[in-house]
């Protein structure tokens, strides 16, 4: 009994100690990264046929080429981003997101390679127009759930927004009159606006809104961290930023 | 995991559940409404009636109530119409809701024998008489479970009113969520409340059961 027990155990170990050598022999010797991002938000982020491209995708690829890795892009919901970071699902996040105090809590900001991004307020035309923050403050506004807008609007005008999930629902509950005003990035509005699409949307710019746009790494990768630090500023020494800026048209 | 946030975030949360309950009793007391006038058209003659309840039941089962409510809330005020969000989540789940109970309620019909109908023709009760005194009574103590899990199903769907901005249970979450970035505190308070709820629902409808036996049956 105790011989036939032995041996089951040997036979054990013995598998896996092979399965253990084989897996080793066949890992791949360059290192993947894994980025987060939120495929919703042209021109950094978005899906054009079936493949994800922007701005963020750019530049990640490119980090990932001078980091000597590979960049595998894995498209998630905007608020699953964050959370996916912290469990280390993801290696970084290049999603366009803005530096707040609240995030900076919780995540690590890369240096910011696109700055000044204010806010706007847009609303159409034909239902009435808007000029001042006392204007806006009367009239009823649309967000996204936990975007930049969203906390400027509820934590410090403390307003109380319609809130809805993507740029596409506010649009369309702009459109059916469900609130006056939609404010949102300016740069999340320019894809709304271009070739002369949507003329009856204007807007106006909010003062004192403009923040930065930086990669996101998880609290504790701080090598991760200071090696994506060090492509950002050869990216901008190089002007490498600025032609991919040009690109996008941002 | 976040026990702070956990139980700092659980008052909040549950002033969200309110509207919840809220949406689901009133659509629960609708759908039944519906549910019977649709079942009974199910059954008619008229050939007219029967065809308007199965294409409502086709309509209302097969599109998703998602989609309906995206039609009802951004849809209608481009026609001229523009309904209260609360109001449009109400209506579009009572309506859903209708065509689901249309089938339990069916369901509890059909399986009381026709016998019956014959016995209360034989006492003189006229076709109304026989639905309301004989027919249903029996029928919702058949179909009491089938009834309970309807009203969990609509408590669930209750939440789909985060997607026109009413601050529900759910919607409350990802605004915390958004602004901690701590999900599982949240997700967790969110089921806890959840169970809370749908084990009240199961209590009470044991209590229904129990209440509506006809004394001395097996």
């Amino acid at each position: 009994m105790n011989k036939k027990l032995l041996t089951l155990i040997l036979a054990l170990l013995f598998c896996f100690v092979t399965i253990k050598g084989y897996a080793s022999s066949t890992t791949e010797p360059t290192r993947i990264l894994k980025v987060g991002t939120n495929a919703e938000f042209a021109p950094f982020s978005y899906i054009e046929a079936s493949e994800v491209k922007g701005f963020e995708i750019d530049l990640a690829k490119e980090v990932g080429k001078r980091l000597n890795c590979k960049i595998e892009i894995m498209d998630m919901p905007f608020d699953a981003l964050v959370p996916e970071l912290r469990s280390h699902s993801v290696d970084f996040i290049a999603a366009g997101m803005t530096i707040t105090k609240e995030r900076a809590k919780v995540v690590n900001f890369s240096k910011p390679y696109i700055a000044g991004e204010p806010l706007v307020a847009c609303y159409y035309k034909e239902n009435h127009s808007i000029h001042t923050l006392d204007e806006l403050k009367n009239s009823k506004i649309i967000v996204n759930d936990s975007y930049t807008a969203d906390f400027y609007v509820s934590d410090k005008l403390k307003l109380k927004p319609l809130r809805v999930s993507s740029p596409i629902d506010a649009l369309m509950a702009l459109k059916s009159k469900r609130g006056e005003t939609y404010i949102l990035a300016k740069n999340t509005l320019a894809p709304f606006k271009a070739n002369g699409k949507n003329d009856s949307l204007d807007y106006f710019v909010l003062e004192d809104t403009s923040d930065n746009c930086a990669i996101m790494v998880a609290k504790g990768s701080d090598q991760l961290l200071n090696e994506i630090n060090k492509v950002i500023d050869q990216l901008q020494e190089e002007g490498f930023v600025e032609k991919l800026k040009q690109k996008w048209g941002l | 995991m976040n026990w702070q946030l956990f139980f700092e975030s659980l008052p909040a949360l549950s002033r969200g559940a309110l509207i919840n309950i809220q949406i689901t009793l009133i659509a629960f007391a609708f759908g039944l409404l519906i549910g019977i006038g649709l079942a009974l058209m199910e059954k008619s003659k008229f050939l007219p009636l029967r065809a308007f309840a199965v294409s409502y039941n086709t309509f209302f089962r097969g599109t998703p109530i998602l989609i309906q409510i995206f039609f009802l809330y951004y849809g209608l005020p481009l026609l001229g119409v523009s309904l209260p969000a609360l109001f449009v989540v109400t209506s579009a789940v009572a309506l859903n809701s209708g065509a689901y109970s249309s089938q339990i309620i069916l369901t509890g019909m059909n399986s009381i024998s026709e016998e019956q109908f014959h016995a209360a023709k034989v006492l003189s009760f006229n076709k109304f008489q026989a639905y309301r005194h004989i027919i249903l009574p029996q029928c919702f103590r058949k179909t009491i479970p089938a009834f309970s899990s309807e009203v969990i199903n609509l408590l669930k769907d209750s939440s789909l009113a985060s997607i026109v901005g009413i601050n529900e249970i759910v919607k409350i979450g990802n605004l915390i969520r958004g602004r901690t970035y701590e999900t599982f505190a949240i997700f967790l308070g969110i089921s806890l409340i959840y169970l809370l709820m749908t084990s009240g629902l199961t209590f009470f409808t044991k209590k229904a059961e129990k209440w509506s036996k006809i004394p001395c049956s097996i």
